[in-house]
């Protein structure tokens, strides 16, 4: 399969939830287990998005759907399994999504700073 | 106890799972749990009631914002995958869509009447708290005698359980100044008429107390729609003044866009401007009984308190005037909620209809679900191929299930179109029954009815093809699985069975009702109702206060009407047969005595119907006359008093046919009137009415006059125009309402029996086509499907009418047991529609034979096609098929 993605392909899922850009960020360096996930985006925003069960999995069960990740078939080692757990992977679809979010992210982050909203305006 | 805790938290979790759908918690249900477990076990690491809150809080609004997302997902892909379903078979769908669009319309329709007519509660305030109250005298058969003046007095002043008890009476009477005299259907009420109903006018002012009083200036509340029919809504009315029975009248008010209960009557005078009422001959006498009286129950009073109030002054004034209570009238007092009044006429035929068209809506589904089970015969690879790919069969359920909804929604849609196609035809018909129809229409509750009814259609049919596939998903891979297929089929045939089953309860309804009809235009009317024009004509009464006057003009308007090209013959009379006010607003009846025949002790005095009429009456009508004569110009006040009775009072009083010559009096015995003939009975009253004792009167002796009757050489209809210009010609100030011909007030006259017959007949039929087609389409089917067999046999020498008769059997041997179903049904069920029969018994034989040989014929008819097929099989191409 060529991985070669125009930007009409990613845009449909631009801009991407809050939640789902911090799933697919959290998978950006490895593969993780639902767990896993949460607790990269707890330690992440240092605490200030807290994932729930329900939202996580809404959330994989419609990135998985889309393509975005994927359910991986490396296991770790059997004594450091537990059998229910799966692990996810980001897809380099995924990847370009995320990467596509995080370029509109800054593009808006520019378009603020060139506007001097993070000066605080001088008042008479 | 901190593990049995987290068990306890894992069990609640798990349940709170059960919101996502099946196949979400399929794939996560595991996980989630581990991951729950997990993030319990940090919390009661860090310690803390309040982390475990937390955790909850988080974890059960985040279930409860995810879930109805994933739902909605489903929905839509249900729905998408439903549409392509359904653009691929244009056929099956449109079959389906169109009969559950007929069963839908049919039950939204007549729901919409129900719900207005019989459930909905009075457009008026706590219109729960308002009665109805009728004096009547048991022994004599009348149901509702009327109320006079000083009765309406003493109950009003001595009942303790009424807020409020006011009268009401109509008459015509002619307004003049507005254009063409205008002969105008006017309420007499009393003043607080409109606040004990809580309607208050749009323009202007209700009736005051002092309106009320002898004397008061005469003041006119018009209704709503006349106003705006006949002063196109000109709020300048208020103000202007009419003239009404000598009187200058002025319009105080207009009522707003409201039902008028009883009746629609076009203004409303208080009881001091109606010339009858406020004669003195009416205030004063106790027997002078023409009111309707309604009441408004007391906050927290019950209609039985009301009632036995009622009773006890009702049994005070008949000790206190024996005279006017003869213990042999068994006279009382009833009092009956005004909605069940206005509706109990309505209720047998409403509901029956109700319950054909829910026959209709469930054979529409049987046919449908039908239909969906031979499509799903060749959607099996399909489905088994989706479920070995993963879906889950709850999911292949639901997704059935959308598909029903979305046919039955369609269905629904198209069924609202046909209901409000139907609504004006059904508000005519229901306001034959109740005067409630004017309130149908089509609002939120009728729409949800038709909802509800899509959905629990859906789920009835959808639910068949899900049972279905239920047994077959695992087996629909394997090649022609007989198990499955036999298994279809047998549910297939009792899906037949129970269209025909519910088809002939139909029919057998449709059937009774259309013989009660056909029995009903069998009788004689008594008249010959061909060429008659009949009208009603009211003479400007203060200008002819006495009979000599009236019979006077009613002479000079035969005169000029006789001499009309055109004209056989005319008459002018107080009413004539079946004439709509007369159905409506009853006989003019009178008790009697006969010479020579005195009553028994305690023996109510007999009843006759009584109809003044010029001497032509008979001739112009078709009546024949039995024996002696008819009136001549010669009977009038200065001559003897004479009378015409029908054939029925000369049967009844004097059996040996010698009525002619003898004498009746209508007055107790002060007076006595000569029988000078005797002519035949008339269904006056209907013709499911037995016709009464009937008197006829000459005009020119008892004046009475309100109607004029033409026999016409031509077409009647077209002579209404000429005929109200003769009229005029002999008095301008006389108005003309009503022109009808007597064809039409026949007609008219059994319109509710006929429509609710066409309207079962229609559902019967519907139901016919559909279990007919239901029962061609299994039989081509077993054969499709037998081809092999067939062959076999046909080559075993199976003779061609042989292989004939075995497929219909099948055909019949299912129309045969949906019939003894059917029957059993029917004799449960027909009897609820006894009160709308005539002269049928709901048992009748006949037409049970009849409906069982029609549906034993159908399945023969339908089963043929397929059977010739069979017998047509070569058995070599049969075999080649394998």
């Amino acid at each position: 399969m060529t991985e070669k993605l125009t930007k009409k392909d990613t845009e449909p899922f631009l801009p991407l939830t809050s939640a789902m850009f911090q799933v697919l960020l959290a998978l950006a360096d490895g593969n993780k287990h639902g767990y896993a996930i949460l607790k990269d985006v707890s330690r992440r925003s240092e605490g200030k998005i807290r994932l729930s069960a329900g939202t996580l999995y809404g959330n994989l069960a419609r990135l998985e759907s889309a393509g975005l990740i994927a359910e991986s078939s490396k296991r770790p080692e059997f004594s450091l399994d537990d059998e229910r757990r799966r692990y996810y992977r980001l897809t380099d679809f995924g990847r370009e999504v995320a990467v596509a979010e995080a370029r509109r992210m800054e593009e808006a982050v520019a378009q603020a700073h060139a506007k001097h909203l993070f000066t605080k305006p001088e008042t008479a | 106890m901190q593990e049995k805790h987290t068990s306890v938290s894992q069990k609640l979790f798990q349940l709170l799972l059960r919101a996502f759908p099946f196949d979400f918690r399929t794939n996560y249900e595991d996980e989630m749990a581990g991951l729950f477990q997990e993030q319990q076990r940090e919390a009661a690491q860090e310690g803390g009631v309040m982390n475990f809150l937390k955790l909850w809080a988080e974890t059960i609004s985040g279930i409860f914002r995810t879930a109805p997302r994933e739902h909605w997902d489903i929905f839509r892909q249900d729905c998408a995958y439903a549409f392509r379903m359904m653009r691929s078979n244009k056929g099956f769908t449109a079959i389906a869509v169109l009969t559950l669009a007929l069963g839908i319309g049919a039950n939204t329709a007549i729901f919409s009447v129900v719900h207005s007519v019989l459930i909905r509660p009075l457009p008026y305030q706590q219109g729960q708290q308002l009665i109805f109250i009728r004096q009547q005298a048991k022994k004599v058969n009348i149901d509702d005698m009327g109320w006079s003046v000083p009765e309406i007095m003493d109950f009003r002043a001595q009942n303790q359980t009424l807020s409020s008890l006011v009268e009401y009476h109509v008459m015509s009477f002619t307004l003049f100044g507005h254009g063409d005299p205008d002969r105008v259907k006017t309420a007499v009420v009393s003043w607080n008429y409109f606040d004990m109903f809580g309607v208050k006018p749009i323009l202007g002012r209700a009736f005051v107390p002092k309106d009320d009083e002898i004397g008061a200036p005469a003041v006119l509340v018009l209704s709503n729609e006349y106003w705006r029919n006949k002063f196109g809504a000109d709020p300048k009315v208020i103000g202007q003044t009419f003239e009404m029975n000598d009187k200058v009248h002025t319009v105080v008010g207009v009522l707003p866009p409201i039902p008028q209960y009883p009746l629609e009557t076009d203004v409303y005078m208080p009881t001091s401007a109606c010339p009858y009422r406020s004669s003195d001959s009416h205030i004063k006498h106790r027997e002078m009984r023409m009111m309707e009286v309604f009441g408004r129950l007391k906050p927290g009073a019950t209609l039985g308190q009301a009632q036995a109030d009622l009773s006890t002054i009702g049994a005070r004034l008949q000790s206190e005037y024996p005279k006017y209570y003869p213990a042999e009238l068994g006279y009382g007092v009833a009092a009956s909620s005004l909605k069940s009044d206005l509706t109990h006429d309505a209720q047998p035929t409403l509901l029956v209809l109700l319950a054909a068209a829910g026959f209709v809506l469930l054979i529409a589904c049987a046919n449908v679900a039908n239909l969906t089970l031979s499509r799903m015969a060749r959607r099996e690879r399909e489905l088994a191929v989706r479920t070995a790919l993963g879906a889950g069969r709850s999911r292949l359920l639901r997704q059935l299930l959308t598909e029903s909804f979305i046919l039955a929604f369609i269905g629904g849609l198209l069924g609202l179109l046909l209901a409000f196609d139907s609504l004006q035809l059904l508000t005519n018909f229901a306001a034959r029954l109740s005067p409630r129809a004017s309130e149908i229409r089509i609002d939120p509750s009728v729409l949800l009815f038709t909802l509800l009814a899509a959905l629990g259609t859906s789920i009835v049919f959808g639910t068949v093809s899900a049972l279905f596939s239920r047994v077959n998903l695992t087996s629909g891979l394997k090649e022609g699985t007989a198990g499955a297929g036999q298994h279809r089929n047998r549910v297939r045939s009792v899906l037949i069975v129970s269209q025909v089953a519910f088809s002939f309860v139909l029919l057998i309804g449709a059937g009774l009702m259309l013989r009660s009809l056909f029995k009903m235009l069998a009788v004689n009317p008594g008249f010959k109702s061909q060429h008659v024009l009949a009208m009603k004509i009211n003479f400007n009464w203060s200008k002819y206060g006495s009979t000599s006057q009236y019979a006077e003009v009613s002479k000079k308007l035969l005169q000029h009407i006789d001499a009309q090209p055109g004209v056989i013959s005319a008459a002018v009379s107080s009413s004539y047969p079946l004439e709509p006010e007369l159905l409506s607003g009853g006989p003019n009846s009178n008790s009697f005595q006969i010479e020579g025949q005195p009553l028994g002790p305690g023996q109510a005095p007999p009843l006759a119907d009584t109809v003044s009429i010029t001497p032509a009456f008979f001739r112009t009508l078709g009546i024949p006359l039995i024996s002696g004569r008819e009136f001549a110009d010669t009977d009038n006040d200065k001559s003897p008093a004479v009378i015409i009775v029908n054939q029925s009072m000369q049967r009844r009083f004097w059996p040996a046919g010698n009525a002619v010559g003898q004498h009746v009096s209508f007055d107790n015995g002060k007076h006595w009137w000569q029988v000078v003939g005797v002519v035949a009975d008339v269904h006056d009253l209907g013709l499911d009415h037995a016709p009464a004792l009937q008197a006829y009167g000459p005009v020119a002796q008892d004046g009475g006059v309100g109607t004029l009757v033409v026999r016409t050489a031509a077409d009647p209809a077209a002579m209404g125009v000429q005929l109200t210009r003769a009229v005029h010609d002999v008095d301008g100030s006389t108005a003309v309402s009503e022109i009808i011909t007597l064809d039409q007030a026949l007609s008219e006259s059994v319109a509710s029996p006929r429509t609710t017959a066409i309207l079962l007949a229609l559902f019967a039929g519907l139901a016919l086509l559909i279990a007919t087609a239901g029962i061609g389409g299994i039989m081509a089917l077993t054969v499709s499907q037998r081809v092999k067999e067939i062959g076999i046999r046909i080559a075993l020498g199976a003779q061609p009418s042989r292989v004939l008769y075995m497929v219909l059997r099948q055909g019949i041997v299912l129309a045969v047991i949906g019939v003894a179903i059917g029957l059993a049904g029917a004799l449960a069920l027909t009897g609820l529609a006894k009160s709308l029969l005539f002269e049928v018994t709901p048992t009748d034989p006949l037409t049970y034979a009849v409906v069982a040989l029609v549906f034993v014929g159908a399945a023969l008819v339908a089963g043929y096609v397929p059977a010739r097929r069979a017998a047509a099989i070569d058995p070599i191409e049969a075999l080649r098929c394998e």
